[in-house]
């Protein structure tokens, strides 16, 4: 079973022509191409920014299932809707603009299925948030505390209301400004504003025992 | 437009504390605020905590994806068959 899948996984793999693979093409060249229906020219262009969006949505999601099939129907939909990109913005910009859409209407739909369960049964589905963290220095007990409080910041942010985790996210994680994430979720830059105040008010009440 | 006299309380400070922190106000509101901020205890602990927070959140590490995790999704993704969805 195993032994199928990594063949079929090694076939799907589409190798890119000579020409572009000995070529480091500038962006605006892959787009065109890929835009002319060149394949392999949008295979390369996304296989620039893919471990990016599948970061994008996992933290996002804390959840690896649900991060792959945000990153498939992403590239899907840039696939699909190449030929409308204006390049108004960077291919990224406008990649994870995708990415953020899908991923916030799968939270939605998370949240409506969760509160469905959560009639009949108590479900919390937040305690098995993966723990990925690096290393990132060499003495033990930094490495510890600092997972401590690595983990306790990401369960904290997943229990959240969503509406406030979304601006939460896009503002203090990945550090857009209060204008893109109001363009993003289509709210008005008070409204980010204020979702921003309360979503940290509710993290400080969380992250009280260890944040003072 | 004649200046409205405003009066800097904790109520206010809260108002104004996502640009505060951005810092991102005009001089002089800022100055305002941060002459609250210096009298009083209870808003310059709760600037002092939204720092913190904020700080811990932009260190969220990056969660660092497994090759075989964008091989497996492309397995489901050729691109040809993207073409006839």
């Amino acid at each position: 079973m195993l032994e199928k899948r990594i063949d079929e996984t090694k076939k799907s793999l589409i190798k890119p022509k000579e020409e572009l693979k000995s070529l480091p093409l500038p962006e605006s060249e892959l787009i065109k191409r890929a835009k002319n229906g060149n394949d392999e020219a949008f295979e390369m262009l996304i296989s620039r920014y893919e471990k990016k969006i599948y970061n994008l949505a996992y933290r996002l999601l804390n959840n690896e299932e649900d991060a792959a099939e945000v990153l498939q129907e992403t590239l899907i939909r840039a696939y699909r809707f190449l030929k409308k990109f204006q390049e108004r913005s960077s291919f990224y910009t406008w990649l994870y603009r995708i990415a953020v859409n899908v991923a916030l209407r799968k939270l939605k739909k998370r949240a409506k299925e969760e509160k469905v369960l959560s009639l009949d049964q108590n479900v919390t589905g937040y305690e098995d948030i993966p723990q990925e963290i690096p290393d990132e220095t060499q003495n033990p007990e930094v490495i510890y505390e600092r997972k401590k409080i690595q983990e306790a910041v990401r369960k904290a942010l997943a229990e959240i209301p969503e509406n406030y985790r979304s601006v939460i996210f896009l503002r203090d994680v990945e550090g857009l400004s209060n204008k893109e994430v109001a363009e993003i979720l289509k709210l008005s830059v008070a409204a980010v504003k204020s979702r921003l105040h309360r979503g940290r008010l509710f993290l400080k009440e969380k992250l009280k025992h260890l944040i003072n | 437009m004649k200046k409205k006299r405003i009066e800097y309380n904790c109520e206010v400070f809260q108002e104004y504390l996502v640009d505060y922190l951005d810092e991102d106000l005009p001089a002089e509101l800022s100055i305002e605020l941060e002459k609250h901020r210096m009298v009083c205890r209870e808003c310059a602990r709760l600037v002092k905590t939204l720092r913190r927070i904020i700080y811990e959140l932009k260190k969220l590490s990056y969660y660092e994806t497994e090759e075989s995790v964008v091989a497996r999704i492309h397995t489901s993704l050729k691109i040809k068959r993207w073409k006839r969805k």
